[in-house]
């Protein structure tokens, strides 16, 4: 063993204390500023409640049931505000107009309303199927129609709507109506979709974009947003479910890419996305003996399985160089680019500068979507992390507290990763120069950490992984460290005036 | 299957009691057919014959038909009427054929509407949008979310 690899021992009692996300906390400190964004973490279930909170009290200003004011609040798309206006104006206006009202416009009452039975002998002919049924629902306004009808009909409408009427006129179906044709709580998805409308409608909410994450993250300091996207300051929260995201973009973290970077950034991808779509394959083949390989890890250290070159997946180079120079594939060969360029003489000026400028954007796209599809690769390495922890600890038999230093580095690999990821598109708009090269010096290093720890991560054998715990808590403290540099390295970038917008 | 037994009802029912101004032109697919429609009354529309076809699907009656104008070229039915809700491509701009369906409405009450459409229609010009549409519109109107212009005209 190393020197460097007792290094971490001494304070390793205090990576168990801390949780994961307080570690990263002081990583993204520097450009995130957590005291300044006040937020609350919020569940659709406790969204729903919050929801149903505000008909209970509704209810009672207004004397009417729950019910009847849940499809009140839905109609009016939640704004109390309007809708408590309108009704102290004209209540039966209200009503009317909602199909709300118990007095059928026609004078006409419809006393048996709810579900209805009916014999064989004397069967329900539904209107819209066209067929002799035993059950059906018939509402207030007298119109009825077949139990499946109704059925089809909910779900069909259930899917653009927070309020459903009857089919035939204006008369609005109650969450109760809802319930007993459904057979099931099918209300409870109008709910939602209020809870969508809800979201959508009030600026200090956003949905966590993190694929099929439901949480919702509620900012109590909205006014100060805009001055923090100003300063160059990255507006981050962190949902119910541990996913980071800036609130102002509604978008993954993209620490240490300031927002109107990070805009810029992802619109330039998306114009151009045609240009490099044979950059996002997942194929490449071996530069030595052509063997097509395919990339299934994280780590961009690769070894052709049939001639044992080793070589790196960004540049193509060997493995060799990396380990002394390994900032090589990290820069953008300013004199080979130069080099190419000039085979082109006869070529207008423009072209030759289109030309630059196209095969730059190429160099860190490429880099930027490298650690896109790697990101991808180690997260459905953490979504089995906790089945190695257990397999490490019924393998090696040591304990659950001792295997979670396996979470907590995959959580440290996967924003370490996306922050170097980031760190591209700050370095695609960086002029060059010394400044740049400093930045890119630390990118360097920070790419080098993430890549040791990713390689551990491949490591399939526990007694193995048991074994090299200690080469885990160093890896993740070096990445770590290099993340803070590179955060730092940006902050550095935007005061002294590189980066070019 | 119940999409099956309500057309089949529907169009018994069209057989039954014409519409003025309308004729019911079968296929050999049920969920395929095609009316011609005459206003007379209106004299942008004087002498004029145009045709409407339905494309239906399983799901009938819970979404709507897709119901666009169309030309019949061997037929003489050679233009799409000028209307300020239908577009050059056919295309018709109608909530009841989006988001004002519902079940209870039929291939009669699309008809009746188209019909009253063109009946009380004073303005001889396309939709607003309607170069642009042109261009960029899908193969079948169910899969452009119609922004429903001003209904009053
Ligand atoms: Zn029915
Ligand atoms: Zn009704
Ligand atoms: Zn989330
Ligand atoms: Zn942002």
């Amino acid at each position: 063993m190393s020197d460097e690899e007792f290094e971490y021992t001494d304070d390793s009692d205090s990576l168990y204390s801390d949780s994961v996300d307080d570690d990263n906390f002081k990583i993204e400190d520097s450009l995130v500023k957590h005291d300044i964004v006040q937020y609350k973490q919020h569940t659709t279930r406790e969204m729903m409640e919050t929801l149903h909170k505000k008909c209970t009290k509704l209810s009672e200003v207004l004397g009417k049931p729950h019910d009847y004011v849940v499809t009140l609040l839905q109609s009016y798309k939640w704004n109390s505000e309007k809708l408590i206006e309108d009704y102290m104006d004209d209540p039966q206006d209200v009503e009317l107009r909602l199909g709300l009202s118990t007095v059928k416009l026609n004078g006409e009452h419809h006393e048996n309303t709810g579900l209805q039975t009916y014999t064989e002998e004397a069967p329900f002919s539904c209107f819209i199927c066209c067929e002799d049924k035993l059950e059906s629902y018939k509402l207030k306004c007298g119109h009825e129609f077949c139990l499946d009808c109704y059925r089809t009909y909910l779900n069909e409408k259930v899917k653009q709507a927070n309020v459903i009427k009857c089919p035939s006129c204006d008369v609005a179906l109650t969450p109760g109506d809802i319930d007993t044709i459904s057979g099931t709580n099918g209300s409870s998805v109008l709910l939602e979709n209020s809870i969508k409308e809800y979201v959508e409608r009030h600026k200090t909410y956003k949905w966590c974009p993190s694929p099929d994450c439901n949480a919702i993250v509620e900012v109590l300091n909205s006014s100060d947003i805009a001055h923090l996207v100003d300063t160059n300051q990255i507006p981050i929260v962190i949902c119910s479910n541990g996913h980071r995201f800036c609130f102002n973009c509604g978008f993954e973290s993209h620490v240490p890419a300031p927002c109107n970077v990070t805009k810029q950034w992802i619109n330039k991808c998306k114009d151009d996305s045609e240009t490099v779509k044979w950059i996002t394959t997942h194929t490449k083949t071996c530069p030595k003996c052509d063997t097509s390989i395919e990339k299934n890890g994280g780590c961009n250290h690769m070894t052709c399985r049939k001639c044992a070159y080793e070589f790196c997946w960004i540049c193509l180079g060997t493995w060799d160089n990396h380990n002394n120079q390994y900032y090589q594939c990290n820069r953008y060969q300013y004199e080979q680019a130069e080099k190419n360029n000039k085979s082109a003489k006869d070529k207008k000026l423009q072209d030759e500068a289109t030309k630059k400028s196209l095969q730059r954007y190429l160099h860190y796209y490429n880099l930027f979507n490298i650690h896109e599809i790697s990101t991808k690769q180690d997260k459905s390495r953490c979504d089995v992390v906790e089945n190695t922890v257990r397999e490490v600890q019924e393998g090696v038999g040591i304990s659950w507290i001792e295997a979670q230093f396996l979470v907590d580095s995959a959580s440290t690999l996967l924003n370490a990763r996306r922050v170097l990821k980031w760190s591209y598109a700050v370095a695609f708009y960086c002029d060059r120069g010394y400044s740049l090269d400093l930045f890119e010096t630390v990118q360097a290093g920070l790419a080098d950490a993430v890549e040791a720890l990713s390689l551990l991560f491949e490591i399939s054998d526990v007694e193995v992984i048991a074994k090299k715990k200690l080469n885990f808590l160093n890896a993740s403290k070096l990445l770590e460290d290099r993340q803070r540099a590179m955060v730092l390295a940006t902050e550095e970038t935007i005061n002294n005036g590189t980066l070019r917008l | 299957m119940a999409a099956r037994n309500r057309i089949l009802k529907e169009l018994r029912g069209l057989e039954k009691e014409t519409l003025d101004g309308i004729n019911i032109e079968l296929t050999d697919n049920i969920y395929v057919l095609f009316a011609t429609i005459s206003v007379d009354g209106n004299p942008l529309y004087k002498d004029q014959v145009y045709k409407v076809k339905f494309t239906i699907t399983e799901e009938y009656p819970f979404t709507p038909p897709a119901c666009m104008f169309v030309k019949d070229i061997d037929r003489g039915i050679v233009s799409i009427p000028i209307h300020p809700h239908i577009y050059t491509n056919g295309h018709i701009c109608l909530d009841l054929l989006g988001t004002a369906w519902t079940p209870v409405h039929t291939i009669r009450s699309i008809l009746l509407s188209l019909h009253s459409f063109l009946a009380s229609n004073t303005r001889s010009e396309r939709p607003p949008d309607d170069s642009s549409y042109f261009k960029h519109a899908p193969k079948n109107p169910k899969d452009t979310r119609f922004v429903y212009h001003d209904d009053t005209v």
